[in-house]
């Protein structure tokens, strides 16, 4: 018996933290061990809508959410996000409303790649030559000369395309409806 | 089959170890409860919102309050202390391993992963044996097999060994992500290290976080066998003191890994030394506490009568605390103190040592509550958070006690003024202003900042602001009150406070240019002097 725990903890132990490297949500290291992590480092914004009816309004959570809930809002966890839809949409059904919809528009930078040239600096470009100032002096080119460096991480897309698709995600879809539930 | 049964099933531990383990692991974690968890209590279903940390089970559970985790996390101190004074501590875990973890797991507004772990080590600690918790009398087994905490030993192990892999990362090998999470006076450091090494900070950054994956691999795989143990001992308090040292907001955690590390990885012939040199400074102590120690024959009816004596005291003792849930309190301590006593049947021989015992910690649990800040902090956060969610009759409620447990300290008068001020009467709110003026004055006053002391000029600019804007908001309840005369006077002392708020942010940022936070309040003062605004309300 006390071989079947022993083994069942040493597999929990394993398998917990080994579930959030194999799975999709990268935001949510409540049990991988993750000290230090660059998911940590980076604020999402969190926006949410009331799209009942074809409407568009923002959906305040702040305002009867306490501080460590708005937070957690801030930092993509997924169940959060899916707890307070949950909370507002059984509201808007008590209040009369036959179908409620409620969309999350989330959007963070991207962990994986905060080292990146084009993500750390900013979008000055003075001489108007398509490659943000930044790439200039960046330590991280390991002397390539701006050209080659920029070209290296965005390849022929825009800095404005390559920042969008290399520094920012959205872990959740904008037009998943929340109140269907996952 | 052998192999697996010797490793986990003949794991001797020496009982001395364990007991010394026992007194700082389970004393730091009293503390945490009552110093810190405790504090943080007003946000368990503040707002009537909730997640668990295992959502599907949400459904079901209901929302955690303050008066219901408030008594638990006091319930939890109590029971780690009588833990670390060796009272019955394992009948004490069963009650205390639920308490922590059911808490941890009921809410994700404690998102921690220390307390994640401190609730799995508790959770395994509970399997570990009675006798294994308390030095050998003369005669008994100097050791004890406990297989579960060869398994306490092993889940360190992997945690370790996780955040090492967790670091094989491009961010976090090339130094950028240590470089976003070090504080401003670490970085300082590491930037004159790497001035003096002629390496840029960039490669310093990286060199430090590689260090920082291989001292992790180490600590993983110590944990597993023990003729490495001393190799742990050694290296792995030199990485949690550099965390300390980073500045990370980890609560106490860095003191349950170096103390939980050099007592379960020292080598015996050093822990025996330790213990020796231990028993000789406690020794006049050990010599008072003795005839309690010693164990006595006790007839059930007087034991009963003792224990039923100690319950009432802690009913007493819970019930006069100052956080919401008291009575709830009480009768957890009570009830806690009798399970724990069991003066039912078999008389324990130590019976009156251990109510003695519980009598003392339920004594700490009084004069943590009463002398301690977290009454006040605790009071204050739930004020503020009610006061932001436009309940202001429960704001007022929660700052009154929150003042009333703040001493003669600057506490939150100026708050409930304003408050009080738009639902009952200026004169009023103005006694109030009165009484943060005062208190903030002297304070100011008493601060002798030491000359060469950034954070003390800090501290001082703080005060000096915080007594402006009383002096600023009485200004304004003046003129309503018919002392219109007086408000001249008033306006000249924000003026000099204001001044004396600045020159102490620009002496903070003098003597730490770098890093003085006095820059930012600096430029806000300027912000509101241009305004012409009291300044914000904290």
């Amino acid at each position: 018996m006390r071989s079947v725990f022993i083994v069942v903890w040493l597999a929990l132990q394993i398998g917990v933290p080994a579930s959030y490297y194999l799975g999709r949500d990268r935001f949510d290291e409540r049990f991988a061990w993750r000290m230090f992590s660059p998911v940590r480092m980076v604020a999402c914004q969190t926006r949410f809508v009331d799209g009942t009816g074809g409407g568009q309004s923002l959906v305040r959570a702040g305002a009867d959410l306490h501080e460590v809930w708005t937070g957690l809002l801030t930092r993509a966890r997924r169940s959060i996000i899916e707890g307070f839809a949950r909370r507002w949409c059984d509201a808007r059904r008590a209040d009369g409303a036959a179908a409620p919809v409620l969309n999350v528009d989330v959007t963070c930078a991207n962990p994986d790649t905060l080292n990146r040239v084009i993500c750390r600096g900013g979008s000055t470009d003075a001489d108007a030559d398509g490659i943000p100032d930044h790439f200039r002096d960046a330590a991280a080119c390991g002397g390539l000369d701006a050209v080659s460096c920029f070209r290296a991480e965005c390849g022929d897309r825009s800095a404005s395309a390559c920042r969008l698709d290399l520094c920012q995600v959205r872990p959740i879809p904008a037009d998943l409806n929340l109140c269907e539930g996952p | 089959m052998d192999a697996w049964r010797r490793y986990w099933f003949e794991f001797p531990v020496l009982r001395r170890r364990l007991a010394l383990w026992r007194v700082l692991f389970f004393g730091l974690l009293a503390a945490d409860f009552w110093l810190i968890l405790l504090e943080h209590v007003p946000r368990f279903g503040a707002g009537g919102f909730n997640v668990s940390q295992l959502p599907f089970l949400d459904r079901w559970l209901p929302v955690p309050t303050p008066p219901v985790v408030g008594p638990l996390y006091l319930l939890g101190g109590f029971l780690s202390t009588a833990i670390a004074l060796g009272i019955s501590p394992r009948r004490c875990l069963f009650l205390l391993a639920p308490v922590y973890a059911g808490v941890y797991f009921w809410s994700q507004s404690d998102s921690y992963q220390h307390h994640y772990l401190i609730s799995l080590l508790l959770i395994l600690l509970t399997f570990v044996p009675e006798a294994a918790w308390t030095a050998p009398a003369p005669g008994e087994p100097e050791r004890v097999d406990a297989w579960a905490m060869r398994l306490v030993y092993v889940q360190i192990g992997i945690m370790y060994a996780w955040t090492a892999v967790t670091k094989h990362t491009g961010v976090w090998l090339d130094g950028t992500t240590l470089e976003q999470i070090v504080t401003c006076e670490p970085r300082e450091h590491l930037r004159a290290l790497s001035a003096a090494t002629g390496m840029s900070l960039d490669a310093t950054m990286a060199a430090a976080s590689t260090a920082v994956m291989v001292g992790e691999y180490i600590a993983g795989v110590v944990y597993f066998a023990r003729p490495l143990w001393v190799v742990g001992m050694v290296l792995i308090p030199l990485f949690h003191i550099g965390v300390e040292w980073l500045g990370l907001d980890i609560e106490l955690f860095s003191f349950y890994m170096i103390g939980t590390n050099i007592l379960l990885l020292m080598p015996e012939p050093w822990l025996e030394a330790l213990w020796r040199r231990a028993a000789g400074v406690l020794a006049p102590l050990s010599r008072l506490l003795a005839p309690l120690r010693a164990p006595q024959a006790l007839d059930a009816g007087p034991a009963r009568a003792m224990v039923g004596g100690l319950a009432v005291l802690l009913l007493l003792a819970g019930i006069t605390t100052p956080y919401a849930g008291a009575p709830l309190a009480g009768v957890l301590l009570a009830l806690a103190a009798v399970f724990v006593l069991r003066p039912w049947g078999g008389v324990e021989p130590r019976l009156r040592g251990h109510t003695v015992g519980l009598l003392l910690a339920g004594l700490a649990l009084a004069l943590t509550a009463r002398f301690s800040e977290t009454a006040y902090n605790y009071h204050r956060q739930w004020g503020g958070f009610l006061r932001r969610q436009g309940d202001e009759a429960g704001a007022m409620e929660m700052y009154v006690r929150a003042n009333a447990a703040a001493g003669e300290r600057p506490a939150r008068h100026l708050q409930l003024a304003r408050l009080v001020a738009r639902r009952e009467s200026p004169a009023a709110a103005l006694v109030l202003v009165d009484e943060d003026i005062r208190r903030q004055t002297l304070r100011l006053d008493g601060a002798a900042a030491h000359p060469t002391d950034a954070e003390a000029w800090f501290d001082r600019g703080k005060t000096a602001k915080a007594l402006a804007d009383a002096l600023a908001y009485a200004a304004e309840l003046y003129p309503g009150l018919g002392r219109q005369a007086e408000v001249g006077d008033l306006r000249k002392r924000r003026e000099a406070a204001l001044v004396a708020a600045r020159e102490a942010f620009r002496k903070n940022m003098e003597l730490s240019p770098a890093c003085g936070q006095g820059r930012m309040e600096l430029s806000r003062l300027s912000g509101s002097r241009n305004a012409n605004e009291p300044g914000g309300e904290p």
